[in-house]
């Protein structure tokens, strides 16, 4: 299991262990929904929500709307969303779509 | 025997020297004697070496052992055949002495018999070793000379032309001829000679010629492909059949040639069992001209001509290869054009690509330049020319991994984050041709290519589908993907951004993407 909730600290994890991409975005998607599924509650009890990505070398359109409706999801409970990452094409990935104005980006 | 042959014995004992010199000269040898590996070296002088045929040495003497010796001596001549004889108590020498080179061992007290056989032995050996290294130089200076006339004969007309040969061994089967058989009319041709040893490398040294008194006499290419078929057919291929042998398809020839036509400014391209050629424009834009494979010359005495006619108006250049070339490139997952753009690049290096060392078969590749020379080194060279099928969307991972490999083998100057730019921006694309153009269906075609320029330091995407796009405004999506975060035509949004120049047509069923670093 690579997406864990972190309730001691407050925030959900999901890790994706390598590129973020149109074959395996829906993998993702399914393993987002059971993170969040797991993890909800009146008030929900987490704050944050961390997208693990040190191990991408690249995001492409459909890995950037995945990105997009975890964040839209994220926002709707009133909490942030953070990306960790490492390699620099992802940093330039988000800060060319702008998606930098949304997500805190943190590098690994 | 060889009564001729001279034999080297070296023995410090006066009394085993004078015996074995005698039992030799005996036989009809003619011997020379060394006290020890001293003398010897001095008998063996880099002047006379070559004339012995045989040394025959103790193993142990005052200044050096004989393994000492046959070490030495392996150094100089590798095939001069040395007998090495022990004493009692030494036998653990002689596995030794065999992995040090030594033909063959013989106990004290050397039996007579045992002599003359270990001797006969040990001379045929080195005559049938020299043998050889003579053929294996003869055959490197084939395969030189194959390499210097390779497009180096006269005529061509105003074509320049990069031939990058490697046999397979030191000689091979393939060949390149440069023509004009009129004023306005050049071209050249390339054949391959199946197999890859010496009756390869004999049959296209035939053939060659008769292409150049055909070619003289203004023949046609189609006459000339038929009288190779004729000729393969009634003579190679009947070869023996007189003592017995049974007849068969012994040579085959696969062909190519390109007519050009400087008044009509077409090419005329006729091939046969060989890969088609790729004609590409200054800017990149490639395709490949008639179809592959067919079968060679001297299968089949029908043969059914197809010229195809490309129009050269544009200049550019024709790359054409034989299937050896397809088969390393097919071996390491890259394509054609990247191979053939790396071979030409590490000839220009006087280099040889590490890809091409488990060949199978003889490459032989070849550009020919229609554009003035001033303008080829600002010319895009073809690096990828694909066509994918609508279905083929659940292969996106292999193709650019695929593309990936062919780049770095073509192009391994371009920095890595712009390596992510582009096959990030030709996979979008791709996908989105297989899904909107092609309507994912296995039935329709996307085109995909990549071309590289290294002086203007940019990588050139094309990227066509036959679906009739669809209108877009990508500065309003884009505005509206960063502020609303709408998903809509995101892949568009970053092939626009991710490239240094993009150009949609047809309503961007058709996108053109340079690359700059």
């Amino acid at each position: 299991m690579n997406s864990h909730p972190n309730s001691g600290e407050e925030t959900l994890t999901l890790c994706v262990p390598g590129d973020l991409i149109s074959t395996n975005v829906e993998t993702f998607r399914t393993e987002a929904d059971s993170l969040f599924g797991t993890a909800a509650g009146t008030p929900p009890k987490w704050h944050r929500f961390i997208l693990d990505l040190t191990a991408a070398k690249m995001v492409d359109s459909a890995g950037l709307n995945l990105v997009v409706s975890l964040l839209k999801r994220v926002q709707s409970q009133g909490a942030k969303m953070q990306i960790t990452y490492s390699s620099p094409n992802i940093l330039r990935t988000f800060t060319f779509t702008r998606l930098d104005k949304h997500v805190e980006l943190v590098k690994a | 025997m060889n009564p001729a042959s001279r034999i080297l014995v070296v023995e410090d004992d006066p009394i085993s020297r004078s015996f074995l010199q005698f039992a030799l000269r005996k036989q009809g040898y003619d011997v020379a004697a060394a006290e020890n590996a001293t003398d010897a070296w001095g008998a063996l002088s880099p002047a006379d070496i070559r004339t012995f045929d045989c040394v025959l040495t103790d193993y142990r003497m005052p200044d050096n052992t004989g393994l000492e010796l046959l070490s030495w001596i392996q150094q100089r001549d590798p095939s001069l055949a040395t007998i090495i004889i022990t004493a009692e108590g030494e036998k653990h020498l002689v596995t030794e002495s065999l992995r040090g080179g030594a033909t063959d061992f013989l106990d004290k007290p050397v039996a007579l018999e045992k002599l003359h056989s270990a001797v006969a032995a040990a001379i045929r050996r080195t005559h049938r070793q020299r043998h050889l290294d003579e053929s294996e130089a003869a055959v490197k200076t084939l395969g030189r000379a194959q390499e210097r006339m390779l497009g180096t004969e006269p005529g061509g007309g105003p074509v320049r032309v990069e031939v990058c040969f490697h046999p397979k061994h030191e000689a091979g089967g393939d060949f390149f001829s440069r023509f004009q058989p009129t004023a306005d009319h050049f071209g050249c041709l390339l054949t391959d000679v199946s197999g890859h040893d010496l009756q390869a490398a004999f049959i296209s040294a035939y053939f060659q010629g008769i292409v150049r008194g055909m070619l003289e006499r203004a023949a046609p290419m189609t006459e000339i492909f038929a009288t190779f078929n004729r000729l393969l057919l009634e003579e190679w291929n009947q070869l023996g059949a007189a003592s017995g042998e049974p007849a068969g398809i012994k040579a085959s020839v696969a062909a190519c040639a390109i007519t050009i036509d400087a008044v009509a400014q077409t090419a005329t391209v006729l091939a046969h069992g060989m890969p088609a050629p790729i004609y590409w424009l200054p800017d990149g834009d490639a395709r490949v001209v008639g179809e592959n494979g067919g079968f060679p010359l001297g299968w089949f005495s029908e043969l059914i001509f197809q010229n195809v006619v490309q129009t050269v108006a544009g200049g550019g250049a024709f790359c054409l290869w034989t299937d050896g070339l397809e088969q390393v490139a097919q071996e390491n997952g890259v394509s054609e054009l990247s191979l053939a753009c790396a071979l030409q690049a590490a000839k220009g290096r006087s280099q040889r690509l590490a890809e091409i060392d488990s060949a199978a078969d003889d490459i032989l590749l070849a550009d020919v330049w229609l554009s003035p020379a001033h303008l080829m080194g600002e010319a895009f060279r073809p690096l990828l020319l694909e066509q994918y099928y609508g279905g083929q969307c659940g292969e996106i991972d292999q193709l650019q991994a695929y593309w990936r490999r062919s780049l770095l083998l073509a192009m391994p100057e371009l920095p890595e984050s712009r390596q992510h730019d582009v096959l990030l921006a030709a996979r979008e694309a791709l996908l989105n041709a297989l899904k909107h153009g092609c309507g994912e269906s296995p039935a329709r075609l996307a085109s995909f290519q990549i071309a590289g320029c290294s002086s203007r330091r940019t990588l050139r995407v094309r990227v066509n589908d036959s679906g009739p796009g669809h209108h877009f405004d990508l500065a309003h999506h884009q505005k509206l993907a960063a502020e609303e975060l709408l998903t809509e035509h995101r892949g568009l949004i970053l092939i626009n951004q991710l490239s240094s120049r993009v150009d949609f047509k047809r309503n961007g069923a058709g996108v053109t993407m340079d690359f700059s670093w």
